[in-house]
């Protein structure tokens, strides 16, 4: 566990960069932020989306995320964002800490926890942010603890089931996990012992848990539409992976192939381990964002089964459990630590990231009301808090219907109907980034203008927008 | 008799179901000249008509199938265990199953893999024959190197020693990799070997089948259903390291290219099922029965399995109908006898362009190992419409594109001095203005 935990420290400088600079990275925040304050003034979650979306106002709507972003507003109402980006730190690092508990319970020999902790961290890095389903790693990973424990602190787990449900819709697959673990146990026992008994109350517990919201049974329906819905085509953390992804090859598959080389069920039968393998090798090829749960629960297995060739007596293990070795460990660990802090503050692609929030307010003052059209859709979630900007598409996405999402992607894909669309929902501004395909078309455009640029971005205006000022650049 | 029978209800079924359903890329082969396996279905389809040529591709298939399921049967696995191994790698060969050259890849796999387990000379000279024969009529024969290299590391490691064993399989690797190189540079007979388990579709602008799509499609069912079984068991096994090392091989190879996935199921599936067969280790046997019998009862559950598979789910594309086909926009291109170069947006469009037509020629076909790299970044970049890839589209001397109706360089093309010469309902020709 010590190398485990100075493995651990690495990453959380890692997790800490990249929250640190979250803000400029990703547009949810400001939906997000948007929402806990609607939600703290008006005391009631919306149920619909109002008419800063000009396309689908009264579309109905099921803010899944609703404490996470009460949390945000709140805390970005006192200037604390730091604080949640401290928390979103905390979720993940304490995520990796119960992976390498959970290893060590199982009797993990010190260098299979620790190689394991190394993989479920690469799994997890490309998918970190101070985003809601971070907080979800956590619950996950509390949940398989206490399946794991079988012991009276079981029920426990419903608890952080129901917590998880308030704070992402990924709890839904809490049922599922807790489901192939009882039927695991059940099929192991091949009784209806006591064990197989609180395992199947506690699966259908966690699915009336994941009830336990302001939105009741609208969240599960929600998460089992969003399944199959359409719109993931257009999310990149719903893609499916790929080998060159590396939360997958640096991650997710060295855990798969110890799993498939030392062989995880048949030692002793553990049909639990089984199931929990199939669901995540299942769950993992539908979208890179489930790439990070499925490390959490196969990492355990793996690390059980590396024990049996690198055992606890080996020399490896012996090196790593020596005081000498492990204060040189820590003193490494701090070192490369501070290399990552240093390195990432100057990294163009973490600090030097900026979202288009001056083309945004540049916009919002130009008179009158402006139909807004983004090409990236998260970006018009900055354009919430304008008065006089309504948008196509905002970071909320969900609840926008099939059509308008069909539309958004002709043109944001620039199919020949583009221009055709635009038109059609009299989107009168348009924000795209400088290198995309969608500025050249614009560009060549005769009813649009350039009304702004800066490094990364820009806005075309139709012509007939009245513009008082002069362009911007 | 029991095994001909199978064989000839399968071919029947196969090809009353799936009559007239073609791969493009069958078209291509039928006119490749550097490949010997092209020649030889022309002349059969020729000689003997299309529902011959579909019940002979069934037939090579179902035998991949009977061999991979016989080389568990040879170690003692029983029949619940090849079953296991048979299912799995059917569900693995869906995805790429119909008319074409890839069955007889498969077959020549299955049936090298068998002959890596024999031992003495025999097994060793059948090995080379069959490599060399199949690097004659197929692209796919670098694989019987990288199994064979495989295959006599893990006698190496498990015998720790140079004896007999190891010296026959350095032999039968030496001698794969002579004729997977051969066939890789294309000489002396210039056969297709380029794509080396496509590991060529890494290349920027090169055609790549993703294992994974989104959502639970029949090629992710394959792979995780190998993937659980190995897992459940384990495929380390001692005595046979060469199992794991050929498992993992295969298992990169299938996540680099979907096209590698019928390999990983034939080979890896009874890698799987043998371990869960070594586990439950009292109910080995060895084969008592004669090999016919066994060969029947095989046959007809993989048959009758992808029958049904594939009369309910036809994945190919319609052919001869010229709506879904897009040889109908190379035939309105090339009908202008002017000479043309072209780019597709799925570089698998252009298969076989300057074959079939001799005035036109690809930028990048499914053979990206052979493109320059100029033209691969011309592809790419023309595709994603990035940085400079109007100039590198004059600078390739590109005047045709055959895309998506819907994609952006259509949109982006059109506004620029480019019209829509000809569309099949899903694509769309585009031709500059000034070469009307």
């Amino acid at each position: 566990m010590k190398i485990a935990i100075a493995i651990i420290a690495i990453f959380c400088a890692r997790f800490l960069m990249g929250a640190w600079f979250y803000a400029g990275h990703d547009g949810d925040l400001a939906w997000q932020q948007w929402l806990g304050d609607y939600v703290l003034h008006q005391h009631h979650l919306p149920h619909h989306l109002g008419h800063e979306t000009f396309t689908a106002p009264g579309a109905p709507w099921v803010p899944q995320e609703w404490a996470f972003s009460v949390l945000l507003a709140w805390l970005d109402a006192h200037g604390r964002f730091a604080v949640l980006a401290g928390l979103s730190v905390f979720a993940a690092a304490a995520s990796l800490a119960l992976v390498a508990y959970r290893s060590h319970r199982r009797g993990a020999s010190t260098f299979a926890t620790a190689f394991v902790t190394v993989c479920t961290g690469f799994a997890m890095l490309q998918a970190f942010g101070v985003r809601a389903q971070i907080f979800g790693w956590l619950f996950l990973s509390i949940v398989l603890l206490v399946l794991d424990l079988e012991n009276e602190w079981t029920f426990l787990g419903l608890l952080a089931v129901a917590l998880w449900a308030n704070v992402h819709a990924s709890a839904l697959i809490a049922p599922a996990v807790i489901g192939a673990w009882a039927v695991g146990t059940w099929i192991e026992d091949r009784a209806w012992t006591v064990r197989v008994e609180r395992n199947m109350v506690l699966a259908a517990g966690s699915l009336v848990a994941v009830c336990l919201t302001p939105l009741l049974w609208h969240l599960p329906l929600y998460a089992v539409n969003l399944e199959t819905s359409a719109i993931r085509s257009a999310i990149a953390e719903w893609q499916p992976p790929d080998l060159l992804f590396p939360g997958l090859s640096w991650g997710l598959l060295p855990l798969i192939a110890i799993c498939c080389y030392f062989g995880i069920a048949a030692p002793r039968e553990r049909w639990r381990d089984g199931m929990l393998f199939a669901l995540a090798a299942l769950i993992a090829g539908i979208a890179v964002r489930h790439i990070p749960l499925a490390a959490m629960i196969i990492a355990p297995m793996a690390a059980q089964r590396l024990s049996s060739s690198v055992p606890a007596h080996s020399r490896i293990n012996a090196v790593l459990q020596e005081h000498v070795t492990q204060a040189f460990v820590y003193v490494c660990s701090a070192f490369v630590c501070g290399i990552v802090i240093l390195n990432l503050a100057h990294l163009p692609q973490i600090s030097g990231v900026t979202l288009p929030k001056k083309a945004i307010v540049t916009l919002a003052t130009v008179p009158g009301t402006h139909n807004l059209y983004c090409e990236d859709f998260a970006w018009c979630s900055l354009a919430l808090e304008q008065p006089n900007l309504r948008t196509f598409l905002d970071g909320r996405c969900d609840p926008f219907p099939a059509r308008v999402w069909k539309d958004y992607l002709a043109v944001e894909r620039v199919t020949p109907a583009w221009a055709r669309v635009l038109a059609h929902w009299n989107v009168d501004s348009v924000l795209v980034s400088k290198t995309n395909s969608l500025a050249q078309a614009l560009a060549l455009q005769r009813n649009w203008h350039l009304f702004y640029h800066d490094r990364h971005y820009e806005i075309f205006v139709r012509d007939d927008v009245q513009i008082s000022q002069a362009r911007v650049h | 008799m029991r095994y001909f029978a199978a064989i000839v209800s399968f071919a029947v079924a196969t090809a009353f179901a799936a009559y007239a359903h073609l791969l493009p890329e069958f078209l291509v082969q039928l006119r490749d000249p550097n490949l010997l396996g092209g020649p030889l279905f022309a002349a059969l389809l020729k000689a003997f008509g299309y529902a011959f040529v579909l019940g002979l591709c069934a037939v090579l298939t179902g035998a991949a199938m009977l061999l991979a399921g016989y080389r568990i049967r040879l170690r003692g696995a029983g029949s619940t265990y090849v079953a296991l191994a048979a299912v799995l790698a059917a569900i693995c060969i869906t995805g790429r199953f119909g008319v074409s050259l890839d069955p007889v890849g498969w077959i020549c796999a299955a049936a090298f893999a068998v002959l890596l387990e024999r031992k003495g000379r025999a097994a060793l000279a059948g090995s080379l024959a069959l490599v060399l024969m199949w690097s004659l009529v197929q692209g796919g024969a670098p694989l019987a190197a990288l199994l064979a290299l495989l295959a006599f590391a893990g006698a190496w490691i498990d015998g720790r020693r140079f004896d007999a064993q190891v010296r026959e399989k350095a032999i039968v690797a030496a001698g794969s990799i002579v004729l997977g190189l051969l066939q890789l540079h294309a000489a002396p007979w210039h056969a297709y070997g380029a794509h080396a388990l496509y590991l060529d579709s890494l290349l920027p602008g090169a055609q790549r089948d993703h294992l994974w799509t989104g959502g639970i499609g029949i090629n992710m069912l394959g792979f995780c259903g190998v993937l659980v079984a190995a897992a459940w068991y384990g495929v380390r096994r001692r005595g046979r390291s060469a199992d794991a090392l050929q498992f993992f091989a295969l298992m990169l190879l299938a996540m680099i290219d979907a096209r590698n996935l019928p390999y990983f199921g034939l080979l890896a599936a009874p890698i799987a099922a043998d371990a869960a067969a070594s586990y439950y280790v009292g109910e080995r046997a060895v084969p008592i029965a004669p090999f016919m019998g066994y060969a029947a009862a095989f046959a007809a559950c993989a048959f009758t399995f992808m029958a049904t598979i594939v009369s309910t789910e036809p994945k190919v594309i319609l052919w001869p109908e010229a709506a879904q086909q897009p040889a109908a926009l190379m035939q309105r291109l090339a009908a202008d006898r002017r000479a043309h170069r072209v780019l597709c947006e799925q570089p698998r469009w252009c298969d076989g362009a300057h074959d079939v037509f001799s005035n036109l020629r690809d930028l990048v076909d499914d053979r990206a190992g052979w493109a320059d790299r100029a033209s691969l970044l011309a592809q790419k970049d023309a595709v994603d419409t990035k940085g400079a890839w109007r100039s590198q589209l004059a600078r390739a001397g590109v005047d045709a594109v055959i895309a998506k109706s819907d994609a952006n360089i259509v949109a982006l093309l059109t506004q620029t001095g480019w019209r829509a010469e000809r569309s099949d309902g899903m694509r769309v020709l585009l031709i500059p203005r000034r070469t009307q």
